[in-house]
């Protein structure tokens, strides 16, 4: 992944987050999602990419599905049952770590 | 958009096999990626397809292979989960209670030819293995290979310092043996379909 290490700790997440908004997506397909939430702010490189999907799949998390498209076979990740729980966990456990990172840059004035 | 040819996908297989991604299985999907960039390339660019795959690889070579690595530490903690797993398939049991049985019954005349049996039991699953593998077309898939480099290192070091000579506990010893090859199999076996369902390569 370019630009930053803060965001190496929460691919899995992101990646988590994207497919349980689809039914299905490519590994191209989630850098080129990435980089258009993000307007190009974050870059997924494959070096990060692969090794966090099959992971994911490893772990039971994710399912693979493969199809002829263009001329070629695309690998298509989606996410388990097991992944859908795991997600929803994932999320509220990174929405905990964003709270808490407020809370330490952003101190609210103590009123004693 | 236009998207690639034939031809120009063999050039790109051919590339990644020559630069060291030898499983069909990794490749195909490294291929879809650099394919589908190199399509991207070509569009927003507007270059013809080796400017772009040239850029392309100087840019991302060594992130592309990186990969690599992580793709067999991955495999090796499927594989090895998916025999822990067979372990307690009623099958292995079963096998395993019927061979231990037999060897019991036939100790006395099997611990004079231990070395034969031991020779044996290492040929029958090298021809099983065999057979397994050679029913698939002549690419090598990155589980499949994982596993039967596995079985088949575990065999020979059984057979070679284990089983060919009497030790204490033989026939429990036996049975773990057979009990771990069996669960191997079924491994296979599931790994076998997977790919198939997959790849559709039988």
């Amino acid at each position: 992944m370019s630009n930053s290490k803060l965001y190496k700790g929460s691919l899995s997440t992101i990646i988590l987050k994207l497919l349980s908004k689809e039914d299905k997506m490519y590994g191209y397909e989630i850098t080129q999602r990435v980089k258009e939430l993000t307007k190009g702010e974050l870059k997924i490189t494959e070096g990060a990419l692969y090794p966090a999907l099959h992971k994911l799949e490893a772990d039971g998390l994710l399912e693979v599905e493969m199809q002829k498209v263009d001329n070629r076979l695309r690998k298509y990740y989606k996410l388990t049952q097991k992944g859908t729980t795991e997600t929803v966990s994932k999320l509220q456990e990174l929405e905990r770590f964003m709270e808490t990172m407020n809370g330490l840059m952003n101190p609210k004035p103590s009123l004693g | 958009m236009r998207k690639l040819g034939q031809e120009e996908l063999e050039f790109i297989d051919n590339y990644l096999k020559n630069s060291g991604v030898e499983y069909i299985d990794v490749r195909l999907e490294i291929l879809d990626h650099v394919a589908s960039a190199i399509e991207a390339k070509m569009e927003e660019e507007h270059i013809d397809f080796y400017e772009a795959f040239k850029s392309y690889m100087v840019a991302n070579k060594k992130e592309l292979l990186k990969q690599t690595d992580s793709f067999a530490k991955e495999s090796l903690k499927k594989v090895l989960q998916m025999v822990g797993k067979n372990l307690f398939h009623p099958l292995s049991l079963v096998i395993t209670a019927a061979v231990v049985i037999i060897t019991v019954v036939l100790f006395d005349f099997l611990k004079q030819h231990l070395m034969l049996f031991s020779l044996g039991l290492f040929f029958l699953e090298f021809v099983v293995i065999v057979l397994i593998t050679k029913t698939y077309k002549k690419q090598k898939y990155l589980h499949i290979h994982k596993l039967v480099t596995i079985i088949t290192s575990f065999d020979y070091i059984m057979h070679m310092y284990v089983l060919a000579k009497e030790i204490p506990y033989y026939e429990w010893v036996l049975a773990i043996f057979i009990l771990i090859n069996i669960s191997f199999f079924l491994s296979l076996y599931q790994l076998f379909n997977e790919y198939k369902k997959q790849f559709d390569f039988a």
